[in-house]
């Protein structure tokens, strides 16, 4: 896999303020890389950055390749930003009609319509933008991020505002663009429901500063307290549960019912306790061995970086 | 050059879209009554001394020439001023203009489409208006007071159709960038009752001054010195200087 987006120990200070502190990481093709903080973080100004924006006080960003100052890496950007830059007294179908001019594309009326209809919003398309909903305007504003097919999209809070159903609509729509299209998303989100749901991998920036990178699957597993669930068919009797106890790497969290919640060591082989309850006639219905969530994986990373 | 006309056309666009412009349009017009009241008195002036029908002439015709001079010029730094606020004070206040800068577009494709956008429409509306004002006043004043229709003189024509799209083209793009660079964009506005000002009382010292100098000189002193700044400060415009401006 290419790397499409690189941040190479960027850095922005604005006056006294050191808004981004050597942040680097990269974004490979098929990515939906998840970026994350809280706010005041750094996370605009990143995006900023690598649209081309705001210049880096030190360090390299670039998309595709290309210096993200340049027009030829904006080419191939499509964007949603915090605001959404429509104009209300122009329709849907005039608005990206305008960017599609400034992208230099010709003959893109069949375009603008496959993709208003990909937004949903076939319906409104002649109506002036002044008179859309803010869920309807982050749909156009997706729209016209994809108008010109671009490579890569970066995306900051493209479903804010957007009702439950459109956010599960743009949220399919992202993934086909990865899936089918193999194109690369950066997502900044508050939403880490969302973020969980659709992104491979994720980085978390704190006070300017990049706290956590990687892969979200394998920082799950890293990031998880050991826990294991298990469902048996009856519950597991005392007598046992009191000798499963005695074994040191496991710790008898709690049993409701049919399940038994263990604390184990992330590294820990479960496989001894399937064997250890089945050799004593506990029959196993199920094994699962909980990974952290995003949420406690952030709550975790914030609270060590408020503690720094 | 393709990119600046798609900006600029879609400015254009959106300001006839508002009924603010087409308000302003017909306050303009409503102003054009007063110049027929300053050409009333002035030849009433003139009745009551008794003086010959040729003077009559001469003066209804120098009256007209510097009306022909000036109300295109007036008319044109006024309409700008509406245009202005809707080629970057509104996308500013919005933030549209942050998007367009994520865009291919270059900053200076941005300033000069935005720029034209706005000297295109008041041009036209200006010089249409004062055509009509221009053809009226003949009509309804004039010509019942010397029995003829007085053309305007032929430097008058050229100045009005070539100097006076550079002069407000020229004035425009100073504002365009204060608008641009300055955290409250309706300041920049003032540039044009500033320069506006500049050439009503420069022009009227000089006169006083017992200088006679041609309209069409003042106006390309105006172009030079407001183009020349233009490229001097050119350099300086950046897309984070923008966007962090448009913070307000």
């Amino acid at each position: 896999m290419s790397e499409v987006i690189t941040l190479d120990r960027v850095s922005k200070t604005l006056g006294s303020r050191e808004i981004l502190k050597n942040v680097s990481f990269s974004v490979q093709s098929g990515d939906i890389f998840g970026y994350l903080g809280p706010n005041g973080a750094g996370k605009t100004t990143t995006i900023r950055i690598l649209l081309g924006l705001m210049a880096p006080t030190s360090g390299r960003a670039t998309v595709l390749g290309v210096d993200a100052q340049s027009e030829k890496a904006r080419q191939k950007v499509g964007f949603v930003l915090e605001t959404d830059g429509l104009y209300d007294n122009l329709s849907a179908f005039d608005n990206l009609m305008y960017y599609t001019r400034i992208y230099g594309l010709q003959d893109s009326t069949e375009r603008i319509k496959w993709v208003i209809a990909l937004v949903g919003l076939e319906d409104r398309i002649q109506d002036k933008v002044g008179s859309y909903s803010k869920g309807m305007r982050q749909r156009l504003a997706l729209a016209r991020a994809l108008v010109h097919d671009p490579a890569v999209l970066i995306l900051d809070e493209p479903t804010a505002g957007v009702d439950p159903t459109g956010q599960i609509e743009i949220r399919q729509i992202m993934l086909d663009r990865v899936h089918r299209e193999g194109r690369t998303i950066l997502l900044s989100s508050h939403n880490l429901d969302e973020v969980q749901r659709i992104c491979n991998r994720i980085a978390l920036i704190h006070r300017g500063e990049i706290r956590l990178f990687g892969d979200l699957e394998s920082l799950q597993r890293e990031m998880s307290r050991g826990e294991v669930v298990i469902e048996t068919v009856e519950p597991v009797p005392g007598d046992i549960l009191a000798e499963l106890g005695r074994i040191p790497e496991v710790k008898i969290q709690n049993q409701h019912n049919r399940t038994l919640t263990l604390n184990m060591n992330r590294n820990a082989d479960v496989s001894g306790v399937i064997a250890f309850l089945t050799a004593r006639n506990v029959r196993i219905e199920q094994v699962k061995r909980q990974e952290a969530s995003l949420e406690e994986i952030y709550t975790r990373i914030m609270k060590e970086a408020e503690q720094k | 050059m393709k990119k600046i006309w798609v900006i600029a056309r879609k400015d254009v666009r959106e300001a006839f879209r508002s009924r603010g412009t087409y308000l302003y349009i017909v306050i303009l017009i409503v102003l054009s009554l007063t110049y027929s009241s300053s050409y009333n008195s002035l030849m009433n002036n003139l009745i009551r001394q008794n003086v010959s029908q040729q003077v009559i002439y001469e003066t209804s015709r120098v009256f007209l020439n510097s009306l022909a001079y000036t109300l295109p010029l007036i008319y044109a730094f006024l309409v700008a001023g509406i245009f202005a606020a809707y080629s970057v004070v509104m996308d500013k206040i919005r933030r549209n203009l942050e998007s367009l800068m994520a865009t291919p577009l270059s900053l200076k494709q941005i300033w000069i489409g935005k720029t034209l956008g706005v000297t295109l429409p008041s041009v036209v509306v200006a010089i249409g208006i004062s055509i009509v004002a221009y053809i009226v006043m003949n009509f309804v004043l004039i010509i019942p007071r010397t029995g003829s229709f007085i053309l305007v003189e032929p430097a008058a024509i050229v100045t009005v159709l070539i100097l006076v799209p550079l002069l407000i083209f020229s004035v425009s793009l100073l504002v365009i960038y204060l608008q641009l660079v300055i955290s409250n964009p309706r300041i920049a506005n003032l540039a044009f009752t500033g320069i506006f000002l500049l050439f009503f009382f420069g022009s009227t010292f000089l006169t006083q001054m017992g200088y006679e100098v041609p309209f069409y000189y003042i106006y390309l002193g105006l172009i030079v010195i407001c183009a020349g700044v233009s490229y001097l400060i050119a350099g300086s415009l950046t897309r984070e200087r923008v966007l962090l401006s448009s913070k307000t």
